[in-house]
């Protein structure tokens, strides 16, 4: 409780000085707090760092000091947001591990996800920009290679770089591919944690029809639909309910 | 009657008569005694019957005495007789004290003992007990108490409680004796050997006792606080004879509380729990041991402590040397004094690779009392060489016995302190109106880079370029009208067109005019390409063919072979021209 309110405190004593602190110091000072096991103000600092933007080391971050405190399912959702914009993190993969398995609920995964997200990790890397921005470069590439064509003579050169500026037109298009799948996956917000300590998922979207299955605290669902303030939600292993939706949290 | 008589005239004689030496002595059983402990003093006179009085005892109490005996012997003719006196002597205080001569009047001169000097030493030898007057209130004939050697102790120090009973009794069995529960406290029996009643009584307030120590113990405490000990309860039967059944009196003792002081806080790194006196002397039997080899070291308490509660010490010791666990060798002996001894642990390692190693020095502590302090004690650090073991290596390679590496413990990793990268949220590059400019504008600038290209070559009016770029479209369509020329049957006319696209081409595409367009001009430089004199030929040949037609007009009819000799050295020439 103690905590609760020094963090309160301490949150708006930050939120009305944040105009005049420069993101850079607050990073600092957050890092300083963490490092001495002051993760409540840890916390508020990188809490108000959101103010400025968001990445995904800063929602590391944020999951880490929800972490320390305890807070597992808050530690999960932020962990989960930062899983979103950078899939190829180490050290993030490890610590929602931890994450969830210290949440209530272990929930098998389907067959074939765990190779999607292989390929997440492999596709998705650090950056969230990565394919937009190796699109671009390879477009550009490409018209530079046929301005050069253009003015070039040689017979032997211009077939090189007509192969180069072929591959540059695959690389392209796959980098578009790529950059739009990332965009979907990003922008993408039907991924849930549970928020509340324990919640009936049934079979309808009402109060009386039949308990399906119970799940906890931190839990991570998919949303599929809505049906007034019922959410269809369907858990990693492929089971699906309805469930009231002020007891999830968006990623 | 009558042998009464002479009997006793012989008494009579030998009375005065027969009596030859007469002796007096003074002696004592013992010269040196503690204070209140007692010493008998016996005066004997011999051959006389002369009464004697009671020597200057020089300031030693009379406890009991005088007891006078007599004998009389009758040896070998001769007859001695002996009177003797003996008193029983204590001493109140330290200190030399001097018993007089005694004297007696034998005939007409004195006789006189010699002075006997007493040394009385302090009362060390037999401790005084506290708890013998309030026992003796309550029963002046028999009691028992409980006496401890301290009563204020720390946690974990040693203290002897004795067991006394006191009894005035003659004939005294104890038919039951419960000892006192003892809580708070762990204790070791001292061994008395033979327990029975004392020698010499000992004299509380002037009376005399007999005393048995029933039983002695060290106590330890183990918590702080007041410690009470509940009284000794024994039954004894007295005055029990053959006649007698005796009767039966319960003997309560004094309780006593034992005040124990908590140890100071915090204890020491490496704090034993021993209280008392130690030392430690660690040993190791060897400083070069063979690979495989089992060596020793020993670690040696020794003291006056509880040391029958120390522990084998946590001792760390490299990885590569195995360590088993200890073997305790004790040495302890529980006496009226305490526990004291040694207490040794025998750590066999055995080295499971070659090196220089260290074990590391060894840190333990103990409270000493006396002091009030925590004392350090050391042993090592305890250097060693192991060398390698004979034949092992050649057999089989030594390998190290390979384990995984182990987890200790499980935590979330750090958090990223490097820059934070901070970017607005939902703000993302694909899909933006940056992304389509990023990836539109090179498709601008390269249409932009064409359309630029073809103004600029126009402005230039680059004829030649343009005649040779333009070369094979003219040609072609003048050879159209050829064809239909060809189609209307149209000679002269089908003849012209030719000759013309071929001439229009040959000067178009190598950038000649129409006034340097002579055959032997357009052979020179159609010969500097590849295949040059065959394609010169074939023009050659066919701008003769339509030459001829055209000024000598014998063949009416437009030939298709020529047509397609045309076309076809026209393609050769654009493919071979071009560079």
């Amino acid at each position: 409780m103690r905590t609760l309110s020094t963090l309160l405190l301490s949150l708006v004593m930050v939120m009305t000085s944040t105009a005049s602190v420069p993101p850079d110091s607050l990073n600092a000072a957050a890092a300083k707090a963490y490092l001495a096991g002051d993760h409540a103000t840890a916390l508020v600092h990188y809490t108000a760092l959101l103010e400025f933007g968001i990445s995904s080391d800063l929602y590391y971050n944020i999951g880490n000091c929800h972490y320390k405190l305890g807070d597992i399912a808050q530690a999960t959702l932020h962990y989960e947001r930062a899983l979103k914009l950078a899939p190829g993190d180490e050290d993030l993969r490890a610590n929602l591990e931890l994450a969830r398995a210290r949440s209530k609920d272990r929930v098998n995964e389907l067959p074939g996800s765990s190779l999607l997200a292989q390929w997440n990790r492999l596709a998705g890397g650090r950056d969230p920009d990565h394919w937009a921005r190796i699109s671009l470069w390879s477009v550009t590439v490409l018209f530079v290679l046929l301005a050069i064509t253009l003015f070039l003579r040689a017979t032997k050169i211009r077939r090189w770089v007509r192969i180069m500026g072929a591959l540059s037109a695959l690389l392209a298009v796959g980098a578009f591919a790529m950059a739009s799948a990332r965009h979907a996956a990003i922008t993408d917000n039907t991924g849930a944690i549970v928020m509340v300590p324990k919640v009936d998922v049934r079979s309808e979207p009402n109060g009386t029809s039949t308990v399906l299955f119970v799940i906890h605290k931190g839990t991570k669902v998919q949303v599929l639909e809505h049906s007034g303030a019922w959410v269809e939600i369907k858990l990693a292993n492929g089971t699906v309910g309805w469930m009231q939706e002020e007891g999830l949290t968006r990623i | 009657m009558r042998t009464l008589w002479s009997f006793l005239l012989l008494i009579a004689l030998t009375g005065t008569t027969v009596g030859q030496e007469i002796g007096f002595t003074a002696s004592v059983d013992r010269n040196a005694i503690a204070a209140g402990e007692q010493l008998r003093l016996t005066i004997q006179l011999t051959n006389t019957r002369e009464r004697f009085s009671a020597p200057d005892m020089g300031g030693l109490v009379v406890v009991a005495g005088p007891f006078e005996s007599s004998n009389f012997s009758y040896v070998n003719g001769r007859m001695t007789s002996s009177v003797s006196r003996t008193w029983t002597l204590t001493a109140p205080q330290p200190g030399k004290y001097t018993i007089g001569p005694a004297q007696v009047k034998v005939g007409g001169g004195i006789i006189a003992t010699d002075p006997i000097t007493i040394e009385v030493s302090k009362g060390a030898a037999r401790p005084s007990d506290p708890y013998a007057n309030q026992g003796q209130k309550s029963d002046a004939n028999l009691f028992a108490t409980i006496t401890l050697s301290k009563n204020k102790v720390y946690v974990g120090e040693q203290v002897v409680a004795t067991y006394t009973l006191y009894s005035r009794y003659n004939n005294l069995e104890l038919s039951k004796y419960e000892l006192p529960k003892m809580t708070g406290f762990w204790a070791e029996e001292i061994d008395l050997g033979d327990n029975g009643w004392e020698d010499r009584p000992r004299t509380i307030n002037g009376i005399p006792y007999n005393v048995a120590v029933l039983k002695k113990q060290v106590l330890f405490p183990q918590k702080s606080g007041k410690l009470r000990i509940e009284p000794l309860e024994l039954t004894c039967t007295v005055n029990r004879s053959f006649f007698n059944r005796g009767s039966e009196v319960g003997v309560k003792s004094n309780t006593i509380d034992l005040q124990v002081i908590d140890l100071p806080q915090p204890a020491p790194i490496g704090f034993t729990g021993a209280v008392g006196e130690l030392q430690l002397t660690g040993t190791i039997d060897r400083q070069q041991v063979k690979l495989n080899e089992a060596f020793q070291i020993d670690l040696r308490f020794a003291g006056k402590s509880n040391l029958k509660l120390l522990e084998a010490p946590a001792f760390d010791v490299p990885t590569d040397l195995e360590r088993y666990d200890p073997k305790t060798v004790d040495k302890i002996s529980v006496t009226g004094t305490g526990m004291s001894g040694t207490r040794e642990f025998q750590y066999l390692l055995i080295p499971r690779n070659e090196g220089l190693f260290e074990v590391p020095a060894l840190e333990l502590s103990y409270f000493d009392p006396a002091t009030g302090r925590y004392e350090v004690l050391r042993a090592g650090p305890f250097p060693l060489e192991v060398l390698p073991g004979e034949g092992g290596r050649t057999a089989r390679p030594e390998r190290p016995a390979q384990t995984d590496v182990q987890v200790l413990g499980e935590d979330i990793r750090f958090i990223h302190t490097g820059d934070l990268d901070l970017r607005p949220a939902g703000e993302h590059l694909f899909g933006s109106a940056w992304y389509w400019a990023g990836l539109g504008t090179p498709a601008l600038a390269f249409v932009a880079l064409l359309g630029w290209r073809r103004r600029t070559e126009a402005q230039r009016g680059d004829a030649v370029l343009m005649r040779r770029k333009q070369a094979d479209r003219v040609a072609k369509r003048t050879l159209q009208d050829a064809a239909k020329a060809m189609e209307a049957g149209a000679s002269g006319p089908f003849h012209d067109a030719v000759s013309k696209a071929l001439r229009g081409y040959v000067g178009d595409a190598l950038g000649l005019g129409l006034a340097e367009l002579t055959l032997d001009r357009m052979r020179a430089e159609l010969d500097r390409g590849p295949e040059g004199s065959a394609i010169a030929e074939e023009v050659t040949r066919i701008l003769g063919v339509c030459d001829m037609a055209r000024f000598a007009p014998s063949q009416d009819r437009p030939d298709p072979a020529l047509y397609q000799a045309a076309l076809e050295v026209i393609g050769r020439m654009e493919r071979t021209l071009r560079v």
